[in-house]
């Protein structure tokens, strides 16, 4: 099977599952060649500079996915069936489903090449050549201790990421909504979930929290989540100590989908996620300080206001990889530097041919060169 | 029972002077099994004078609207507030003790400051006592760092108490953080040689080393001996049931599961309950309540359903009465079963955690 029958079988997977943000062939294909300069690189040797170069992805890579979250294990999952991998997935018990489904939709070529494992399995990670891991530092730094010298290691840690609205005076229920679409998706659990709302003392905090507080009601309404009960323990648990703080709070009470409270804290603390959204007024000159404890775990900003180029560059600092507007925070183009790294290009090993025509036997492919 | 108004002095000042809260810990230590009116006219008493102190009780109680009229209406704090906000309620009056809860950076760490440590010492002792824990017929080998090497443990704090009160010899095994093993082992043996029963006392997590299957070998101890852990295995990369745990120091030490004491308390808190078994119920002493509550609706569980516990400690003066914590439990007619920590390991996503945070 070639790269490009391969874009073809999996673009109507993609559209099964939106979540993913890739629609059409094209996604999958400018993906490639964003990576790789031509898609055709994975099938034989391409035209690259003086000579040819041939793309060799991994005959097998060794997925550990990480949390509640299915999309991140379908993205790498796809990412793999794309370069033409046998792919093995370590799930966690709560995402198996998920990953079954999305397995179930491959056509049948493709799904021989997806295995969902029982469990951990030191002798299938030996025997992968790339290994590709989604979870905390420790689960990380695991891993890679577990790995050869020789075998390609992706490791995706933990992230944080917030929303910058700055000195905003007029909020509108527009911006309203686009905070809460951010907020909301995936119960504010993922990397791209925002943690804060970072305003400047002189915004008007109250009126911004009077429109999200209608957002955040329509969208519970529209998509409610069923609180299990260590969800529900954490929610309390914030809305409490924000009562006790002193801090502004505003809730739905027994419904426990979402909560907003007014932080008054001396640094940057994460939310527990379920909903529960802090807004942050920081003073700009305090902000790096304020900070310091995301230094390099900052994944996107949002950005609902303009945004100062000295901001840009302190967050940038503090890991930024993804500066985008407000509203459209989880949702990222298929071309996303996830934690700021290419899509595809750490799994390729690439092997270069200096000569005016491809070695003997291996066929020119036709392609753009990179 | 003192009054919080009798005459010029308040419940308050009273709480903050030695003879007051000698006074009060005689209060409690008189306080029977089933005094529920008693218990209740205490707690509201102490909550009220904790309240005009402790500005976020107040605030809690104030969100609640309604004054409590009984114990289950007092506002438990969350563990967590003990680390984002001073609790202390004789504040600006310098504490006495300071005690740290486990964490490896200070923003991981709850405190809990107490004036003197006089009733936590009544308390912890009293209420081992009253529970069964045969501590004063033993000699004692505790498995932490003595009070003098780590002075911000609740922990050690407590078997200190024991140790002083105690009439037989006693030892703390871990120095410097770790746990001499050697001289354990030797003292234990010994301790079987001579057939002097012994109370070996520590964290689950201390005992490990010492399993049969780990690197120990069996080393069943005389009769009368007990073992007593607390704590589980929260926090540590090790984890282990406590049905094999406990069949584990079975098959090490010769004592049954079933009569293996299990201790429940926290820095939070001034008092304990305990337990006997894998399956034991955990009780409380007569100044102590916990009862079960469900996050789902914030409202009791009934007998038999799991939620969390939140604990009525009126030993804990210093600070705050009532702490909510995140263990979890499963009602009983007569105490709860402690499953120990809820969501030990979030389940979350790729979204950094205030665990990651606080682990680095």
């Amino acid at each position: 099977m070639t790269a490009a029958d391969r874009i073809q079988e999996l673009a109507p997977i993609c559209r099964l599952f939106p979540e993913l943000g890739i629609s059409a062939p094209k996604d999958l294909r400018t993906l490639l060649e964003t990576a790789l300069g031509s898609p055709e690189a994975l099938d034989g040797f391409v035209p690259h500079g003086d000579g040819w170069s041939h793309a060799i992805a991994p005959r097998r890579i060794y997925h550990v996915l990480a949390g509640t979250l299915p999309v991140s294990g379908w993205r790498s999952l796809l990412e793999g069936l794309l370069l033409g991998s046998e792919n093995l997935l370590q799930c966690p018990a709560e995402q198996q489903g998920a990953m079954a489904r999305f397995r179930a939709a491959l056509p049948p070529a493709l799904r021989k090449r997806a295995r969902i494992l029982p469990s951990y399995s030191e002798e299938i990670l030996a025997s992968a050549d790339a290994v590709v891991v989604f979870g905390r530092d420790e689960t990380i730094d695991l891993f890679r201790s577990r790995c050869r010298k020789e075998q390609i290691f992706v490791g995706y840690g933990h992230r944080a990421s917030l929303l910058w609205l700055g000195m905003v005076r007029r909020p509108t229920a527009v911006l309203a909504k686009a905070v809460a679409r951010d907020l909301t998706a995936y119960d504010q659990l993922g990397c791209l979930s925002p943690q804060s709302l970072i305003l400047e003392p002189g915004a008007a905090v109250f009126s911004l929290a009077k429109l999200l507080i209608r957002a955040l009601s329509e969208e519970a309404r529209a998509r409610p989540v069923r609180r299990r009960a260590e969800e529900a323990a954490r929610i309390r648990e914030a809305r409490t100590v924000a009562r006790a703080l002193g801090w502004p709070i505003w809730d739905d009470g027994e419904e426990l989908q979402w909560t907003l409270a007014v932080r008054d804290l001396p640094q940057f603390q994460p939310t527990c996620g379920h909903r529960v959204l802090y807004l942050d007024p920081v003073p700009r000159k305090r902000l790096a300080d304020w900070l310091a404890p995301l230094q390099g775990h900052l994944s996107a900003v949002g950005v609902g206001s303009p945004l100062p180029a000295s901001l840009r560059k302190l967050f940038c600092h503090l890991g930024a990889s993804r500066f985008c507007p407000a509203g459209t925070m989880q949702s990222p183009p298929p071309l996303w530097h996830h934690d700021g790294r290419p899509p595809l290009t750490d799994l390729i090993r690439w092997i270069d041919w200096e000569g005016s025509r491809p070695p003997a036997g291996a066929e020119a492919r036709v392609g753009s060169g990179r | 029972m003192a009054k919080e108004k009798s005459g010029p002095i308040s419940l308050w000042e009273l709480l903050g002077g030695p003879e007051g809260r000698r006074r009060w810990g005689e209060l409690l230590l008189a306080l029977g099994a089933g005094e529920e009116n008693r218990f209740r006219r205490l707690a509201l008493t102490l909550c009220e004078a904790q309240a005009r102190h402790v500005a976020p009780l107040e605030r809690l109680l104030r969100a609640q609207g309604d004054a409590p009229r009984d114990w289950r209406e007092i506002p438990p704090l969350p563990q967590e507030l003990f680390k984002q906000a001073s609790l202390f309620a004789h504040a600006p009056r310098t504490p006495q003790r300071v005690f740290e809860t486990s964490g490896t950076t200070a923003r991981d760490r709850g405190h809990h400051s107490l004036i003197d440590v006089d009733l936590y010492r009544v308390v912890s002792t009293e209420g081992a006592r009253r529970a069964g824990v045969p501590w004063e017929a033993v000699d004692l080998h505790f498995l932490v760092a003595c009070p003098e090497e780590a002075p911000r443990s609740s922990l050690s704090a407590m078997f200190g108490f024991w140790a002083e009160a105690s009439p037989q010899p006693s030892h703390f095994w871990i120095h410097r953080g770790l746990l001499d093993e050697t001289g354990l082992r030797t003292a234990l043996t010994g301790a079987v040689r001579e057939d002097r029963p012994v109370g070996l006392c520590g964290t689950a997590f201390a005992f490990v080393p010492l399993l049969q299957g780990e690197k120990g070998a069996p080393l069943p101890l005389p009769r009368g001996s007990f073992l007593l852990e607390t704590g589980g295995f929260k926090g540590r990369t090790r984890e282990l049931s406590k049905r094999d745990f406990y069949h584990a120091l079975e098959a090490t030490f010769g004592i049954p599961a079933s009569e293996i004491w299990s201790e429940y308390g926290m820095t939070e808190l001034s008092s304990q309950a305990y337990a006997q078994g894998v399956e034991g119920i955990h009780r409380t002493p007569p100044w102590a309540r916990v009862w079960v509550v469900d996050p789902l609706t914030g409202q009791e569980c009934p007998i038999g359903a799991r939620g969390l516990a939140a604990w009525i400690d009126l030993a804990n003066i210093d600070s705050v009465l009532g702490v909510q914590t995140q263990d979890e439990a499963i009602a009983t007619a007569d105490g709860f079963r402690l499953l120990g920590r809820s969501g030990a390991i979030p389940l979350r996503g790729c979204s950094l955690t205030v665990e990651d945070l606080r682990s680095q």
